[in-house]
């Protein structure tokens, strides 16, 4: 009788070793699944914040760069116009800061740019992440203009500039 | 038949001993592993923030020549913040060359390492050998002439 009750002790210890160990190994495997999510998370982080930098400088750079906007100069001063394309504006992935590796797709509705090499095809449904941006801009045969007819257009508000609407895309 | 019963509890004592030190030590190497994954991602987060921050910090000062704003005298410093994590503080060396802005830390006799393309015009800059910094470490920038020059 002694002996049985001392068996069924052994048993019961036993079953609570296998217990905690199964309890262990399971506390590991959430361990390591939120570990795996956090680390795809991270990963993806960065790649979204390099797109989002990227994309960021390249758009300062499209619209606000003395070799592709419209410029207007006098003897001492030049002044930039900001989003103003001419035919004759130079668009490359170098001039916007574009890494080789990603990809640029810079077209403006109703009015082509001679240069431009941002032309390549994009497909959103085959695209997981991807910079776009909509935005009007002013364009014009060449990008140099006139100080006085520019200072003048700004005044009477009478703008000789065609005004059109212009989408950047960037992705990797 | 006691004494058998004795040496069968003694041996299950130590195989559960064994079993004990066998699970530390394999969840110890686990545990490690896991941390480790944490902090090299870590790392890597604050390398890229470093790098974009770096990157930024030229371009602006390319943005500054390029825009002939008829600046006089341009002298700009920017200091690399340092790479921290909870169990250390890794050393970490940043290159800026012609092609690329890239960081390397070292962990655990690791390279843990960042780059990204230098995305500043060609010709706006003058780099003509790569410039190597520490982390912690300053980088002034100054426009000679139609170039900018960082040491």
């Amino acid at each position: 009788m002694n002996l049985r009750l001392k068996n069924k002790k052994g048993q019961v210890m036993v079953l609570d070793v296998v217990f905690a160990i199964i309890l262990i190994i399971l506390i590991f495997f959430l361990l390591f699944r939120w570990t795996e999510i956090k680390t795809y998370q991270s990963i993806d982080d960065r790649q979204k914040t390099e797109l989002n930098y990227i994309s960021k400088t390249a758009f300062i750079s499209l619209t606000e760069n003395h070799s592709i906007n419209c410029y207007a100069f006098d003897n001492d001063n030049y002044y930039l116009i900001s989003s103003c394309f001419g035919e004759d504006s130079v668009i490359s992935k170098n001039n916007l800061g574009i890494p080789i590796n990603y990809k640029c797709n810079f077209a403006i509705d109703g009015f082509s740019i001679t240069t431009n090499d941002c032309n390549d095809a994009f497909v959103p449904s085959t695209t997981s992440n991807y910079f776009s941006i909509d935005f009007n801009v002013t364009t014009n045969t060449n990008r140099q203009l006139n100080k006085i007819s520019y200072l003048a257009n700004i005044l009477d508000k009478s703008s000789t500039l065609d005004e059109h609407e212009a989408t950047l895309v960037i992705w990797k | 038949m006691i004494r058998s019963n004795k040496a069968q509890g003694s041996i299950e004592i130590l195989i559960g001993i064994f079993f004990i030190i066998f699970f530390i030590y394999i969840f110890n190497i686990l545990a490690s592993n896991t941390v480790e994954t944490l902090e090299i991602n870590k790392i890597k987060e604050q390398e890229q923030e470093i790098v974009l921050s770096l990157s930024d910090f030229l371009y602006f000062g390319v943005g500054v020549l390029n825009n002939g704003y008829n600046i006089v005298d341009y002298n700009a410093t920017y200091k690399i913040p340092l790479i921290t994590i909870p169990s250390q503080k890794p050393t970490c060396v940043v290159t800026i060359d012609k092609f690329d802005i890239s960081i390397v830390t070292e962990y655990n006799n690791k390279n843990i390492s960042y780059s990204i393309a230098n995305v500043l015009p060609q010709g706006s800059y003058d780099i003509s050998s790569p410039i190597t910094k520490t982390c912690g470490s300053e980088l002034s920038c100054v426009i000679v002439g139609n170039k900018l020059g960082c040491t």
